[in-house]
């Protein structure tokens, strides 16, 4: 199973405000996806000590890195759904990766629209679907 | 056929000896067949690695010194930073190029 964990997973993780994410990264059935974008999110919001246990935890846990340009025809797809800017990026990523499920604290945006590839849920949701 | 270089290596024991339940489940051929499939493996594996460490570094030298501080944050508070910074990032890298093919 595929999965996207958006910034503020990563941050609450690193901050220790929520260690949840263990419970993902022990299990090897999921594989994380993770690109530029969310990566450089996470690196504008933490402090210097945190960036050396986020690179650490990005190297040494299950985490696919996504290097490439999104697919214009994704792009697109997302902007013609009424996304905007960023939204239509991180989207497009879930996409382009084949991702099973984005999991996100982001209520007021993600969590409000239904998407046709992917689902969306919160960090508990998502580990209580594991069970 | 490639050309081959015959070596001699030396391995424990133990390890010989559960390498040959190998060979007689019938998983590998023989001994040499072996070792150039774990090395294959783990070559293989070691691009990836070394592939993942040369992303990373371009990111993470990318982003040097704009760390910020957020654990005093509140989520929605974070969340209105992210969501900030998502939209210069995609003005940064996609404005231009999608916004001209999309017109």
């Amino acid at each position: 199973m595929i999965i996207v964990l958006d910034s503020n997973e990563y941050i609450n993780y690193l901050s220790k405000k929520n260690l949840l994410l263990d419970e993902i990264t022990r299990n090897d059935k999921l594989t994380i996806h993770i690109n530029e974008t969310i990566t450089k999110e996470v690196l504008n919001n933490i402090n210097e000590q945190l960036k050396k246990r986020f690179y650490d935890f990005l190297f040494t846990n299950n985490i696919v890195t996504y290097d490439q340009k999104l697919p214009f025809g994704l792009l697109k797809k997302h902007k013609k759904l009424g996304l905007k800017k960023g939204d239509i990026a991180i989207a497009s990523f879930c996409e382009s990766v084949e991702a099973d499920y984005l999991v996100t604290e982001n209520r007021h945006f993600l969590k409000s629209r239904k998407f046709e590839k992917f689902e969306v849920l919160s960090l508990k949701e998502f580990l209580m679907k594991l069970k | 056929m490639s050309e081959v270089q015959r070596i001699n290596i030396t391995l424990p024991k133990k390890l010989v000896k559960k390498s040959r339940i190998l060979i007689e489940e019938g998983i590998y051929s023989n001994f040499s067949e072996l070792v150039r499939e774990s090395i294959k493996n783990e070559l293989l594996l070691d691009q990836s690695l070394i592939e993942k460490k040369r992303i990373l570094d371009k990111w993470f030298r990318e982003e040097e010194g704009k760390g910020f501080d957020t654990s005093h944050l509140t989520q929605e508070e974070l969340i209105k930073r992210i969501r900030k910074i998502r939209n210069e990032l995609w003005d940064e890298k996609y404005k231009h190029w999608f916004e001209g093919l999309a017109n």
